[in-house]
């Protein structure tokens, strides 16, 4: 098995509203895969259904190699929900307890797996036998964090985890996410925190009035096809770059950074070989990156258009 | 069915009820009613005769003794009747948001994203409010039994036999309350149908009478269709006040009027596992 989910043609209807239509996605095993969208493009809907909780009115949906529905397979899945609620008398422990004993987890591993996550996701000791009604959004999050974590899952379903936590705090889910990616876990995460998802993430997929519009490797769609060139500052530097290929874009005092849009690896390499050749001294060359904002514009915009 | 999964659900339904307000107050005042009525009442008992009996202070037995066993026949039978009418109305309205809270937005999802069933999600709430509804009972008519028993030196284990009719009449009531639940998940709701079923089933008792008073023809008809499968909780409860008061049970009224109460409640509690089984979350 080297993809931890799969999705073929999945629709989903509420009433009159496509929530879901035709999607199809594969998340590579051992991936951390970004969801992003607007509000309402289906990425909930399409986490639920990964999990069983909605069903799918058409298509084929597998999960670690089984169906959804299949309830012995869920021990393996570790999942926060984006508005979770914990009972409000409950103590994390207590919380933590209950979800390990439905995991079917005995009691020596509910009390060690336990004490493992409350740590990992850096909830105060003292907070663990305080009953969770009177927690902060964070610590509620955090709790919920470490029940998906539980039992070390194969695959961790997050749906905004980092949700009302404050910014240390995020670095400090980002590195657990990490780690768990490193131990072997498939991570699946819906977020609309763009730049997290961009840290933490390196498969992403666009979904816009729920089908997949862009998918793949972050790396990959990250790519521009555009070079930034930083030559050393020299008499008529600005003329042999233009007559090289290169736009001028910034004087930086001692240097001037050029410009190579739309323009292939080769391309760059004739165009920085003319500028060598007229006695240019290239001191940097930079790879024009798009972030996932502009990613998820560029993916969105086209398709709405599309759908209209 | 996975029964320690069903049980797993049912002990966090009761680790919630133990902080659950309504439930505290309703152990409350059963706690409040049997010190008031081992504090209030003085018995004096000499070879299994009441020579003199004091309730708040004025006499209730005086002049001409009474037999131990003639008191506790006529004593019983009211806390049976007590358990069946305001037992009920306060469980009714005690146990009204448990399902709606364990099946709310964010919980749900979390709960069915587990190794679990989703009918035995269903079993386990309906396991859990049966054992709250069962130690209520006990505690009342347990308690209420224990005080006599120190006031009287005679026990009796009819009023528990008695109490199982509210039992069972409850949770008749309680299966419709957990199929509303599972549609609506709310707890008022919940309630309202609770004491719908609980009205339509003290009328259904008197059936007879009931559609005498209704205009014959389709009217009649129906309300008889209607009222057919309801539990008769008046009946329930006269069967559990009579044994209680020491009557033989007969068993010819009694097991058609538990038999059908029980398969009212299972009959909802299937109806809810299907809606839970086929509803999106």
């Amino acid at each position: 098995m080297t993809v931890a989910l799969r999705a073929r043609g999945i629709e989903k209807r509420f009433g009159s509203v496509r929530a879901v239509t035709g999607l199809d996605l594969e998340v590579p095993l051992g991936a951390c895969f970004g969801l992003i969208g607007e509000n309402g493009a289906g990425k909930t809907t399409f986490i639920k259904m990964v999990l069983g909780i909605t069903r799918p009115n058409a298509g084929e949906l597998s999960v670690l190699g089984g169906s959804p529905h299949d309830v012995t397979l869920r021990r393996h899945i570790g999942y926060l929900p984006e508005r979770l609620q914990i009972p409000e008398s409950f103590s994390p422990l207590r919380f933590l307890a209950s979800v390990g004993r439905v995991k079917g987890l005995t009691r020596p591993q509910i009390v060690d797996e336990t004490r493992r996550v409350l740590e990992l996701v850096g909830l105060d000791p003292v907070a663990w036998k305080r009953s969770t009604g009177g927690f902060s959004k964070g610590m509620r999050q955090r709790t919920g964090l470490a029940a998906a974590l539980l039992g070390r899952p194969k695959l961790l379903v997050l749906d905004e985890p980092t949700d009302g936590i404050d910014p240390l705090g995020r670095a400090q889910i980002r590195d657990l996410i990490a780690d768990a990616v490193r131990e072997g876990t498939t991570v699946f995460l819906n977020s609309h925190l763009l730049a997290e998802t961009e840290k933490i993430c390196d498969h992403v997929a666009v979904l816009s009035q729920g089908r997949v519009v862009v998918r793949g490797a972050l790396d990959v769609l990250k790519r521009k096809d555009a070079f930034r060139v930083r030559f050393k500052k020299a008499d008529g530097d600005v003329d042999h770059a233009t007559a090289a290929g290169f736009a001028p874009v910034d004087d930086l005092g001692d240097s001037r950074v050029f410009k190579l849009e739309g323009q292939s690896a080769e391309a760059l390499s004739a165009a920085l070989a003319k500028a060598l050749g007229a006695g240019l001294i290239v001191l940097e060359v930079m790879p024009e990156l798009k972030d996932l904002e502009t990613i998820l514009r560029e993916a969105i915009v086209p398709s709405a258009r599309g759908a209209a | 069915m996975n029964p320690r999964t069903v049980w797993n659900v049912a002990a966090d339904v009761l680790r919630e009820a133990v902080f659950s307000k309504y439930l505290i107050v309703l152990f409350g005042l059963i706690f409040l009613g049997l010190v008031t009525l081992a504090l209030a009442l003085d018995l004096e008992v000499v070879d299994g005769m009441i020579s003199a009996g004091k309730l708040f202070g004025g006499t209730i037995i005086g002049g001409q003794s009474m037999a131990v066993g003639e008191l506790l026949t006529s004593i019983m039978p009211v806390i049976v009747y007590l358990v069946c009418f305001l037992g009920t109305i306060f469980m009714i309205i005690a146990v009204a948001d448990i399902a709606p809270r364990v099946l709310q937005p964010g919980r749900v999802e979390l709960t069915l994203s587990l190794p679990i069933r989703r009918h035995e999600l269903v079993a386990g709430i309906y396991l859990g409010v049966l054992i709250i509804a069962a130690s209520s009972t006990l505690f009342g008519i347990g308690g209420a039994s224990m005080v006599l028993f120190v006031k009287l030196k005679m026990a009796s284990a009819a009023p528990l036999v008695g109490a199982l009719c509210a039992l069972v009449g409850f949770l008749a009531i309680y299966g419709v309350m957990l199929a509303t639940s599972c549609v609506a998940r709310s707890p008022a709701l919940s309630a309202g149908f609770g004491f719908l079923v609980f009205g339509a089933g003290l009328a259904t008792s008197d059936r007879r009478l009931v559609l005498m008073l209704i205009k014959s023809g389709v009217t009649r008809d129906l309300a008889a269709l209607v009222m057919g499968p309801l539990p008769r909780l008046k009946t329930l409860a006269d069967i559990g006040g009579e044994y209680a008061g020491g009557q033989a049970i007969r068993w010819g009224e009694a097991v058609p009027v538990i038999g059908g109460s029980v398969a009212f409640g299972l009959f909802f509690v299937a109806l809810a596992c299907i809606v839970v089984t086929v509803k999106d979350y």
